[in-house]
């Protein structure tokens, strides 16, 4: 998704929109290939020179919303009204190691954040696959358990 | 025959480094100091209040592997595990808890930072100090996590990431700061150092110890030491801490700063030490040093560790 306005106010109006998060504090910049990361305060101009990254990954610009990182959605998960499921034990397990996760239910959202106790572990894609209702991972291969 | 199969202590370290063995038998030569340089050290873990209150991980972790968790005396969040948690679990993977070694727990309890100031770690990688910070003030704070080393740099990055710990993350010389004067409330330096602190960890620190590299590295120490006050804001706080028990290092890099600057010192009492070095080598050291935490690897049962808390004035 091509995004013309601040980069903000864009992702500030997609967790609005997307989950019903409330988000003003957090900044968030583009670091190419639509991933968006995040931070609070701005680096003093004078270590600008030495500045490797600001913040963390976030999340993604994807062409349908903003799907966030598992550590993207332990910042903000918290705070979200919608679009939020609740993992078992097994299901947390699966989800990161690296499986879809079926489950039943009658949301119409696009991304779903995914809480397992009272942790977040991340954002994934709703789908249908053969009339059955899952969720697509994005756990990425470095964080997944074995 | 094998170090392992080496049964006294003092013979095993005498075996490895007859230098090494010479010179940190003048420091402490109890028999206890060299059982424990020998014996293994205890895996602890942090918990990651960004990610989760501690009881709720806690019960995790109880639920999972049972009631193998103490808690650390000076770190609320700190816990010495007798399960042995792997870096794939699910925990670990989550960044619901960090694996940092207990000592090296204090420098960030020491600090008492607050939200919304100006916090500076100098020689982060690979993070655990900064990712204590972090959580210490909830991701509210501008801080610089900064190294020197580019190789060090992705740990950091991805450290800080799991943890969801929000820290700019640069690479420079740490004795660069002291070009930007008073720019920070607080700065952590953890510095470089010779790692004899962490010989119960790897016996490789024992063996590749040589005191040529001790030197210069205290006199590195010196110079980022004076980089890192420099920084400083008026009414900051500066914690210096190594995990070496080499006074070279520690005690003549405090007695250096305190003899250059303003500096004052402040009581470091959270964990049981021994008495600061005063005296070494026919040097003398300030008597302020005895505010210094030094704290031998017999103690508390953890890696060998020194802490200092200077304020500026």
């Amino acid at each position: 998704m091509k995004v013309k306005k601040d980069i903000t106010d864009f992702v500030t109006e997609k967790l609005k929109e997307q989950f019903g998060i409330d988000e003003p504090e957090l900044r968030f910049y583009e670091g190419g290939k639509g991933k968006i990361y995040t931070y609070k305060y701005k680096l003093p101009e004078f270590l600008k020179k030495y500045l490797v990254q600001s913040g963390i990954y976030f999340g993604r610009i994807e062409k349908d919303g903003v799907r966030l990182s598992i550590d993207g959605s332990s910042l903000v998960g918290k705070k979200a009204d919608a679009c939020r499921v609740e993992l078992n034990d097994v299901e947390a397990i699966n989800w990161m190691s690296g499986r879809d996760i079926k489950k039943d239910s009658k949301t119409k959202c696009c991304y779903i954040l995914l809480k397992w106790r009272s942790f977040f572990v991340g954002c994934g894609k709703l789908f249908r696959e053969n009339e059955e209702l899952k969720i697509k991972n994005f756990v990425p291969k470095n964080r997944r358990v074995r | 025959m094998k170090d392992s199969d080496i049964k006294n202590s003092r013979e095993l370290f005498k075996r490895i480094n007859a230098e090494f063995y010479k010179r940190y038998s003048r420091i402490d030569d109890s028999d206890e100091f060299w059982d424990f340089m020998a014996k293994p050290l205890r895996q602890s873990i942090r918990v990651n209040t960004i990610k989760g209150e501690v009881r709720e991980v806690l019960d995790l972790l109880k639920e999972k592997y049972g009631e193998k968790f103490t808690q650390i005396p000076w770190c609320e969040e700190g816990f010495f595990s007798e399960a042995k948690i792997s870096g794939s679990s699910i925990e670990h993977q989550l960044g619901l808890i960090f694996f940092q070694e207990a000592s090296s727990m204090i420098p960030p309890t020491v600090m008492n930072v607050k939200r919304k100031s100006r916090i500076l770690d100098i020689a982060a990688a690979p993070g655990a100090k900064t990712t204590q910070i972090a959580q210490y003030v909830n991701n509210d704070a501008m801080i610089v996590a900064n190294d020197v080393k580019y190789s060090r740099i992705n740990v950091l990055i991805s450290n800080l990431q799991r943890c969801s710990a929000i820290a700019h993350v640069t690479m420079c010389d740490g004795r660069n700061f002291r070009k930007y004067p008073e720019c920070f409330d607080y700065v952590l330096l953890d510095a470089p150092c010779s790692n004899t602190g962490m010989v119960r960890k790897n016996y490789k620190y024992a063996k590749i110890w040589k005191i040529n590299e001790v030197l210069s590295l205290s006199k590195l120490q010196k110079q980022l030491i004076l980089a890192a006050y420099e920084t400083l804001k008026s009414g900051g706080t500066l914690v210096y801490s190594t995990c070496t028990i080499e006074p070279l290092e520690n005690e003549e890099v405090i007695d250096h700063l305190l003899s250059n600057t303003d500096a004052r010192l402040e009581k470091v009492r959270v964990a049981k030490g021994v008495e600061p070095i005063t005296e070494f080598e026919g040097r003398v050291y300030s008597d302020e040093v005895r505010k210094c935490l030094r704290i031998h690897p017999q103690c508390n049962d953890t890696e060998g560790f020194f802490v200092a808390k200077i304020i500026k004035p």
